[in-house]
């Protein structure tokens, strides 16, 4: 091995994460390399060092707050069961409708449903964490068909793969968020800014 | 059926679950959220974000899989995408011209201290944490997921490579330059602060 390909290899070398060959291989050629191995002392003082950073704390109420959250955004399925499950079978019983159609109608008749019900929860994003949860989403989760028992009006917005089609997104469902707790930071700008 | 009731005690189920885990995982995924951003706000934002989309995707969550991944999983996608759209933040000039007399990375040749000889150095001093937290903030965000995901964290490449969703020769490769990065930066500053202690930068 020569010290070109020693070098690419030192920094797995030192996480033990070389094949046993390739090891063995780092392991002799470091014994007699002196530059190579002030390269390994190197890497090695790197990882020690980063390893040593003290652990910040969060604020106290932190899991309170993520509970919070996460509640205030399942308040909305419950409600809407029925009208869900009202699409389900509308969308079973014409599988040949275009499907743009559906989610136009669809998107459309929740926006009603939610100004009708006078929603009053402004810190709640709907499409807009719908998009995000979907842009975020690794790619090894697929969407996939089956939904019933998914949670939330979102979720089964995505596994009716209804969310994957563009349509326009009707007027309703532009009110904006709020985040009550978070100012300031970068992901509020960022979700303010695709609302627009 | 009753929909709705079934509805209402899985929504219950999983979030009694969650909160386990959330309780369970919460300042570990702060510390990576810190050391991401380099802020409480940012740590804050970013780790709540985690979680809550985590929750959303709870029913597709493979339990062979360790919570923390996962949620590194998707905390890594929030922060390379959502970052990525936000206008860039002032970059940190570690690397500013400094000439040492040399061009290569290893001309370079302040020492960083070695802790090895006494463990009670291994307690940072705040310079130097901070020197090491502007280290990372200048890394490409990859690069710093990886090494915060390796070295702050743990994981193994294989874990890496599944939550950065990647193979292992990009994990490897990633961490490789990473760390080269990395160390060539805290060296420059270390320099740049000894030179500043004797007169000889302003
Ligand atoms: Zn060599």
């Amino acid at each position: 091995m020569n010290c070109r390909k020693v070098s690419h290899s030192i920094s797995a070398y030192a996480d033990g994460e070389l094949p046993g060959m390739e090891h063995r291989a780092v392991h002799e050629h470091l014994k007699m390399c002196e530059s190579c191995r002030d390269d390994y002392e190197g890497i090695l003082e790197t990882k020690r060092l980063f390893g040593a950073m003290p652990m910040p704390s969060p604020r106290s109420e932190f899991v309170q707050i993520v509970m919070q959250r996460i509640r205030e955004e399942e308040v909305i399925s419950p409600r809407h069961v029925g009208f869900w499950r009202m699409l389900e079978e509308r969308f079973r019983l014409h599988p040949t409708m275009p499907q743009g159609a559906i989610v136009a109608a669809s998107l459309a008749v929740f926006g009603v449903l939610l100004m009708g019900q006078k929603l009053n929860r402004p810190e709640l994003t709907l499409l807009s964490s719908a998009d995000e949860a979907l842009e975020a989403a690794p790619a090894t989760m697929v969407f996939s068909e089956q939904s019933a028992t998914s949670f939330s009006p979102m979720r089964m917005l995505l596994s009716q793969k209804q969310y994957t089609l563009s349509a326009p997104h009707p007027p309703a469902f532009h009110w904006e968020t709020s985040r009550n707790n978070l100012s300031g930071s970068f992901l509020q700008q960022v979700s303010l800014g695709r609302a627009n | 059926m009753d929909f709705a009731k079934l509805f209402g005690v899985a929504a219950k189920q999983s979030r009694r679950e969650f909160d386990t885990l959330v309780n369970r995982c919460h300042r570990q995924a702060y510390n990576v959220a810190y050391r991401l951003t380099g802020n409480h706000a940012d740590a804050e934002d970013l780790t709540q974000e985690s979680f809550l989309r985590a929750y959303r995707f709870f029913d597709r969550y493979n339990r062979d899989m360790p919570f923390e991944n996962w949620l590194y999983r998707i905390m890594s996608r929030v922060f390379i995408d959502e970052l990525r759209k936000k206008p860039k933040h002032k970059s940190i000039s570690l690397d500013a011209p400094l000439s040492l007399g040399g061009s290569g990375e290893n001309e370079v040749t302040l020492e960083i201290p070695d802790f090895t000889s006494d463990p009670a150095l291994m307690i940072l001093s705040e310079t130097l944490e901070e020197t090491l937290q502007k280290a990372l903030l200048s890394l490409p965000d990859e690069f710093r997921v990886s090494v915060i995901l390796a070295d702050i964290e743990g994981l193994s490449y294989e874990e890496i490579a599944e939550t950065m969703n990647c193979s292992l020769g990009t994990v490897r490769s990633r961490l490789h330059r990473g760390r080269k990065l990395l160390r060539q930066r805290v060296q420059i500053a270390q320099t740049k602060e000894k030179l500043n202690g004797e007169g000889l930068l302003r």
